[in-house]
């Protein structure tokens, strides 16, 4: 059947509905507009983290390329780029690999400078150049504080390195750039150029030798490994490895995806409230238009006319709100995402910038404003005129109390707020009540988090400076190093600021355990761990460990880690590992004579030597005065490979500095007076860029600032959620009031027409406006204080979180329904000035 | 021959105590081009019994046969189609369109259905509503009368085959009101249109082929 | 036909040249054989697309065809769903009212074909005995042996004959031209009550002679808009009605009332009356009813008033209670 085209009319119809209900039609599209934000948002974060997710895996793997092959030939390294699979494809040419023990379980590649390569792997220097003359070499900032090489272009740099044929060399080279690695990376570059690579090694940069490293990206990404495989095959190569970036695995995908997953579920919020919002604004429009729409119907508009009529309005209505939401949401984006990692920088999210948000966005705010057009129209459609125009008017009290006919002021209030339109309130009402336990329900979270017991976990002292080669745990501390000395303390003690400065020193030194002791540990170790295993299977993941304990359960040898500690870090090791056996005296410690000793992990047994032993350190003898639980985790950097498994020695730092009087000082831990921060960072500051060799400084306020943003980042989605929520709760409820006055301004003529003076008018507007705000309070009050106390503490058991403790709060509340009052009693006011300052024809 | 026969017809409106019995039992058949005036006090029902010819309403009871069809057999979406191809409504209060055009809500009805307008007719019936100045006015800058007017030219434009008017020449002045019925006689003896009006205006009703006076639900011819 | 021939060419060598850049550039076959399913699914979709179309076309134009078949045949055409909003039932809703006015047309000239046949028989009649009597008359005057008074009489019958005749002609003229509509009619705004006088004149004598009382109640101060001498020949028509079918001794009364649309004027008598069913007929062309037929006259009287009236936007409408009397009201658009 073919249908009518009589569809222009409706088109007619909405063009100027658009022209005449400008305030309402603009209060539209501000919902819808919201509505789009928030799906963007949610929709652009989710795709945030994913792909934030995808790129730290991508970190993890050390490349963003998707297949590295290693150990290629020239010509087979052009013939996998050439494979018809393959997109793109980056080389490198490995010379060798630095070979200084100082370096840990890093591992530095000395490979030809490729610009290309540098970047898949993130290591472009960003101070000076990659090398392009003979000599020169580029390295990353981690690497060179671990040799110990100042931050300076030009430096001479001796490295030790290990050619593919396993011999050792010693090279001379000039330093002409650095870059800061990405603390997560183990591996990493050392770029020479071409001539240097061809002399340091010859022929290492023909085609036949098979040093190439080729980063491969494929046109479909997917299957990785038999791609890989099947593209050697293809080529007929056989015998390369290869290794395939895992964060292009379907695994790692889904683990971000779940990552992201994480922050959808606010998402229904979204649609919910959106949807109640604008269902709110057409229902009460529709309502205000019934007469309207009975006349349409009554001359005869037939339901399809009638929803082509809403359903287009709603298209419109959010096409408009589109733009504006998109950009709304990506600005939110912008703001939250920078804030919730840490480490990613504030272009990252328009790093991560793609369409697919914005399109789910557009699509999820059609399809809620379309749900929320389609029930009206499915409503209109089945009224007759008569019943459209009539539920209008909806139902008056039937019967009220006997009354003596004479009408108070506030009698016309409580009916009028309470009785007209009890469905309209109803519906404003549900949706700030989400907003609210939404807000609610963050703020709490965010309140949960208690600072001082992150931070008394977290940073003990106010400062804390490390030596270069310590500032990571990656990072094998170099003894050697003198980052930090004596002059440094002196200089730090001397300033006016600093009420504290205890300082760290460690050595390691070759021991060898008595036969009691052995047998002690050995035992101890084989002890059953749990039902299956014994305390040695558990830590057999370490093998260092086991190697270590292995030692010393055959030969007797282990290596003793001596540390020198004063001030806060004694205090702070005193404090916080139990003793098992011994006490501590601080006198007798003071002598000299005494060390702490600290072995294993557990308090069941003392897994060192006990108190009144007797040990010897570097040719000196001490008395154990006590054992205490090696639980020390302040140490910063890691020991050698070798250390493992040890015992630590504790003595006072005049003892430790009589025994080894060149050592340098691992960590300091400085404590200021808070008043003079300012100062004193401003100094640190200072201190910092004048030094020439790497040392890490570690603050207090990084650590307050950190747990701000962490806990901050924690809540932030849902804090911008909850807003716009609350925006558009509150607009809502702002429009129910402007509805209410508009559509009664007949009836307020009748009011003045019997002699209501305009002060009377005001004073039962300001009547209905408390009335309405005591009627929303009666309304979310229970209910919040119930979620807030009832509902919320089990939430912030569910965060699992050692520094969250449940903490009742009922500020956004308050917050909320002071901001009702403000609207409830200013809109109908002002509105009713502005009704009386234009004509009639703005609003028909 | 009778375009439209009613049976029997009851309608309440409310529940309980308060329930208004506006029509019960109405039986009555109009013919096919004649002038039925109904006349009757206020609240008699007169405009619910209009109200259901037209297909505005249901009623509780009873049936409505216009032109061979029986209304309760229509769907809302055929009313829609009956009520502006079969009817043409003169209400009360004006029911334009507030956001049309003068010369919009007269071809409302054809632009509803889709349909093209025949200039010349159109011309013809603003000319004799004396609309044709004000065509490109919106309702809201006309008088009550202008409105009305409007609302007449709007109710003839399709030519239907029932005129329902309910109170046309309430707000009109005299010679307007002559114009009016005047229209309206000529519109129903050329088109062969049936005529039913409301009125209160024993001068109108004495003009009327037939005279219906209903009271408290009841006719009493 | 030549252009379903050239669609077919242009369809096959749009598929080879698909087929061609597919076998051509497309390494993967899945991919071809995929791009090429879903071409020819969409090829297929436009293809029962149009062939819907075309079907739902071709029944729209069969149920036109229907329906102005049956209207060609004269019968009511049937719609199966009159109340649908389809472009079908927009299009027989027209052709139905179409049909119906057409019928009605038909009717009123059928109607007005009957009318006429029936005025000329009635002219006939009217216009055979008084024809008759002035043959008979002349024939007679011919003679030359009557005496000179009987001569003098039957030249007054004649003479009466021929004002017979005359009469029937003036009030056809008018008749005449009040149907072809070349009647000028002068409104100006006038008293009322000079109108009355002016049509009581024509019918005082023979009120007099029946010993009809003629009361007037109108306003002096009642002006109306209307053409005085049409009109007082309208209301004189009504009088001369009123005073010819009320016995000697009646009365005739004139009331004028001052309404807000209309001035009514009530022309009642105390004569025989009207029964109900004749309401309408009185006005009719030549229409006598069959009790009076004994009273002179030709039954345009009423029709000529209805018709003079009706041109002044007034309308005359007729209440009767047989054997007691009628009243004609005259309604004049009032002035404003």
């Amino acid at each position: 059947m073919l249908a009518n085209n009589n569809l222009t009319i409706c088109r007619t119809l909405i063009r100027r509905d658009f022209r005449s209900h400008r305030i309402q039609n603009c209060i539209l599209t501000l919902a819808a507009a919201l509505v789009t934000a928030l799906y963007t948002f949610v929709f652009l974060l989710g795709n945030f983290v994913e792909s934030y997710y995808l790129l730290q895996y991508q970190y993890l793997f050390g490349s963003t390329s998707q297949i590295l092959y290693t150990g290629l030939t020239g010509q087979q390294a052009d013939a996998v780029a050439g494979n018809a699979r393959v997109r793109s494809s980056v080389r490198l040419t490995t010379v060798g690999q630095l070979a200084d023990p100082m370096l840990g379980q890093r591992l530095i590649k000395l490979a030809v400078a490729d610009q290309a390569y540098a970047e898949t792997v993130l290591s472009v220097p960003d101070a000076g150049n990659l090398p392009e003359h003979p000599g020169e070499i580029a390295l990353d900032g981690l690497t060179m504080d671990s040799l110990g090489i100042p931050h300076e272009l030009k430096t001479p740099v001796t490295l030790i390195w290990t050619a593919p044929d396993g011999s050792t060399h010693t090279s001379d080279l000039t330093l002409c750039g650095w870059w800061t690695s990405p603390a997560v990376f183990t591996e990493s570059y050392a770029w020479i150029s071409p001539d240097t690579a061809r002399k340091l090694v010859p022929g290492c940069l023909d085609k036949s030798s098979p040093n190439i490293t080729l980063g491969v990206n494929l046109h479909q990404p997917r299957e990785l490994d038999g791609q890989a495989a099947s593209i050697l095959e293809e080529q007929g190569i056989s015998e390369i490895r290869f290794t395939t970036n895992p964060a292009y695995s379907e695994v790692m995908r889904e683990l971000a995806a779940m990552q992201a997953v994480e922050h959808y579920p606010i998402i229904v919020f979204v649609p919910l409230c959106g949807y109640l919002m604008i269902y709110c604004i057409i229902h009460v429009a529709v309502q205000r238009d019934a007469s309207y729409y009975a006349r349409l119907k009554s001359l005869g508009m037939t339901p399809r006319q009638i929803r082509h009529l809403l359903l287009e309005q709603g298209c419109v209505i959010s096409f408009l709100g589109f733009l504006p939401g998109w950009i709304v949401g990506f600005g939110l984006d912008l703001l939250v995402s920078s804030r919730i990692f840490e480490r990613s920088d504030e272009n990252a999210a328009l790093h991560f910038l793609t369409l697919p948000p914005f399109a789910a966005a557009a699509l999820c705010t059609l399809l809620t404003t379309l749900a929320a057009y389609l029930i009206l129209s499915i409503r209109l459609s089945r009224m007759t005129p008569i019943q459209v125009s009539a539920s209008a008017i909806g139902c008056l009290p039937r019967r009220r109390r006997r009354s003596d006919g004479r009408t108070t002021l506030v009698d016309l209030a409580v009916r009028t707020t309470l009785i007209r339109n009890r469905l309209r309130t109803a519906l404003s009402a549900l949706s700030l009540l989400l907003a609210t336990l939404l807000l609610c329900s963050t703020w709490i979270q965010y309140t949960s988090f208690r600072e001082d017991l992150y931070l008394s976990e977290m940073s003990p002292w106010d400062y804390c400076l490390m030596d270069g080669s310590a500032y990571l745990s990656a990072q094998r501390y170099n003894e050697n190093n003198r980052s930090i000395t004596a002059e440094t303390v002196k200089e730090l003690q001397a300033r006016p600021e600093v009420t504290a400065v205890s300082s760290l020193k460690t050595r390691e030194i070759q021991m060898t355990a008595s036969e009691e002791l052995r047998r002690r540990i050995a035992d101890h170790y084989s002890d059953s761990y749990n039902e299956t295993m014994t305390l040695l299977e558990a830590n057999a993941v370490y093998p260092d460990w086991c190697a270590g304990l292995d030692r010393l359960e055959q030969t007797g040898g282990y290596i003793g880690l001596i540390v020198g500690a004063d001030g806060a870090f004694l205090q702070h090791l005193l404090e916080d590992d139990p003793f098992t056996s011994g006490s501590f005296d601080a006198d007798a410690f003071a002598s000299g004579d005494y060390v702490l000793a600290a072995g294993t992990y557990d308090n069941k047994a003392v897994g060192a030597p006990a108190a009144g032993e007797r040990v010897e350190l570097n040719g000196h003898a001490y008395t154990i005065m006590g054992t205490i639980i090696h639980s020390v985790s302040f140490i910063s950097g890691s020991n050698s490979p070798q250390a493992a498994f040890h015992i630590m020695y504790i003595l006072p730092m005049e003892a430790f500095d009589s025994l080894f009087p060149d050592q340098a000082y691992r960590q300091l831990a400085i404590d200021i007076d808070p008043a003079q921060q300012d100062a004193f960072e401003a100094y640190l500051d200072h201190f910092e860029q004048g030094l020439n060799r790497g040392i890490g400084i570690v603050r207090r306020s990084e650590f307050v600032s950190s747990f701000q943003a962490s806990a901050l980042s924690e809540v932030l989605p849902e804090l911008a959620v909850a807003l716009v929520l609350l925006g558009i709760a509150l607009i809502n409820f702002a429009n129910m009031l402007v509805v209410k006055t508009v559509s009664r301004r007949a009836e307020f003529a009748v009011y003045r027409s019997l002699g209501m003076t305009a002060a009377q008018l005001r004073r039962l507007m300001l009547l209905e406006g408390l009335f309405h705000a005591a009627l929303m309070s009666v309304l979310l009050v229970p209910a919040a204080i119930f979620f807030s106390a009832a509902v919320m503490p089990s939430v912030i058991e569910a965060l699992n979180s050692w520094c969250a403790v449940y903490r009742f709060s009922l500020l956004p509340l308050w917050v909320v329904l002071s901001l009702i009052l403000l609207l409830s009693v200013s809109v109908p006011q002002v509105t009713k000035i502005y009704l009386s300052c234009t004509s009639n024809e703005t609003l028909l | 021959m009778d375009i439209v026969t009613v049976q029997n017809l009851h309608k309440t409106f409310g529940k309980g105590e308060s329930a208004v019995h506006a029509l019960c039992g109405i039986s009555l058949a109009l013919e096919k081009g004649k002038f039925t005036a109904i006349i009757g006090a206020s609240g008699s029902g007169k405009t619910t019994l209009l109200n259901m010819i037209g297909g505005l309403d249901t009623p509780d009871e009873g049936e409505i046969v216009v032109d061979g069809v029986r209304l309760s057999t229509l769907k809302e979406k055929e009313l829609a189609v009956f009520r502006r191809s079969k009817v043409g409504f003169v209400y009360q209060s004006f029911n334009l369109v507030p956001t049309l055009t003068v010369r919009e809500n007269i071809l409302f009805p054809l632009s509803l259905a889709g349909r093209t307008h025949d200039p010349v007719f159109f011309s013809e019936i603003t000319e004799l509503l004396h609309l044709q100045e004000r065509l490109d006015a919106y309702p809201h800058e006309l008088s009550g009368g202008g409105q009305q007017r409007t609302a007449i030219a709007r109710a003839l434009i399709s030519r239907p085959s029932i005129l329902l008017a309910d109170e046309p020449t309430g707000s009109l002045d005299s010679k307007s009101g002559q114009n009016v019925l005047g229209l309206f006689k000529l519109s129903v003896e050329t088109y062969h249109q049936t005529l039913v009006m409301i009125t209160h205006n024993l001068e109108i009703a004495q003009m009327a082929d037939r005279v219906i006076r209903i009271e408290d639900g009841h006719i009493c011819e | 036909m030549k252009s379903s021939v050239f669609l077919g060419l242009t369809i096959s060598g749009l598929t080879a040249a698909l087929i061609w850049i597919l076998w051509e550039y497309v390494p993967a076959a899945s991919v071809r054989y995929g791009i090429l399913a879903v071409c020819a699914g969409i090829l297929l979709l436009a293809g029962s697309w149009a062939a819907l179309q075309r079907h739902q076309i071709v029944r729209f134009a069969d149920d036109i065809c229907e329906t102005v078949d049956a209207a060609i045949a004269g019968r009511q055409p049937e719609i199966l769903r009159p109340y649908d909003d389809s472009l079908t039932s927009k299009v027989q809703d027209r052709l139905v009212q179409y049909h119906d006015i057409m019928r009605e047309e038909r009717l009123q000239s059928q109607r007005d074909r009957q009318t006429l046949q029936s005025l000329i028989s009635d002219i006939s009649h009217q216009v055979k005995t008084p024809v008759a009597n002035v043959k008979l008359y002349a024939g007679i005057l011919k003679r030359q042996d009557i005496p000179e008074e009987k001569r003098i009489q039957f030249s007054d019958s004649m003479e009466a004959q021929i004002n017979k005749l005359d009469f029937l002609m003036q009030s056809l003229i008018k008749m005449s031209r009040l149907e072809t509509g070349t009647f000028a009619l002068n409104p100006v705004e006038s008293r009322l009550i000079d109108t009355i006088a002016q049509a009581m004149n024509t019918v005082w004598g023979k009120a007099e002679q029946k010993e009809i009382e003629i009361s007037v109640a109108c306003g002096s101060e009642i002006t109306v808009r209307h053409d005085p001498k049409w009109t007082a020949e309208a209301i004189g028509n009504l009088l001369d009605n009123a005073v010819k079918y009320t016995q000697a001794g009646g009365k005739v009364s004139i009331t004028v009332r001052p309404w807000q649309f209309y001035t009514r004027i009530d022309i009642s008598d105390t004569g025989i009356g009207i029964s109900k069913e004749h309401y309408n007929d009185v006005f009719q062309r030549f229409y006598r009813e069959e009790k009076v037929a004994a009273e002179e006259g030709i039954g345009l009287g009423l029709y000529l008033a209805n018709g003079i009236i009706t041109r002044q936007k007034g309308y005359i409408s007729v209440k009767s209670q047989a054997g007691e009397g009628t009243t004609f009201s005259v309604y004049l658009l009032s002035s404003y």
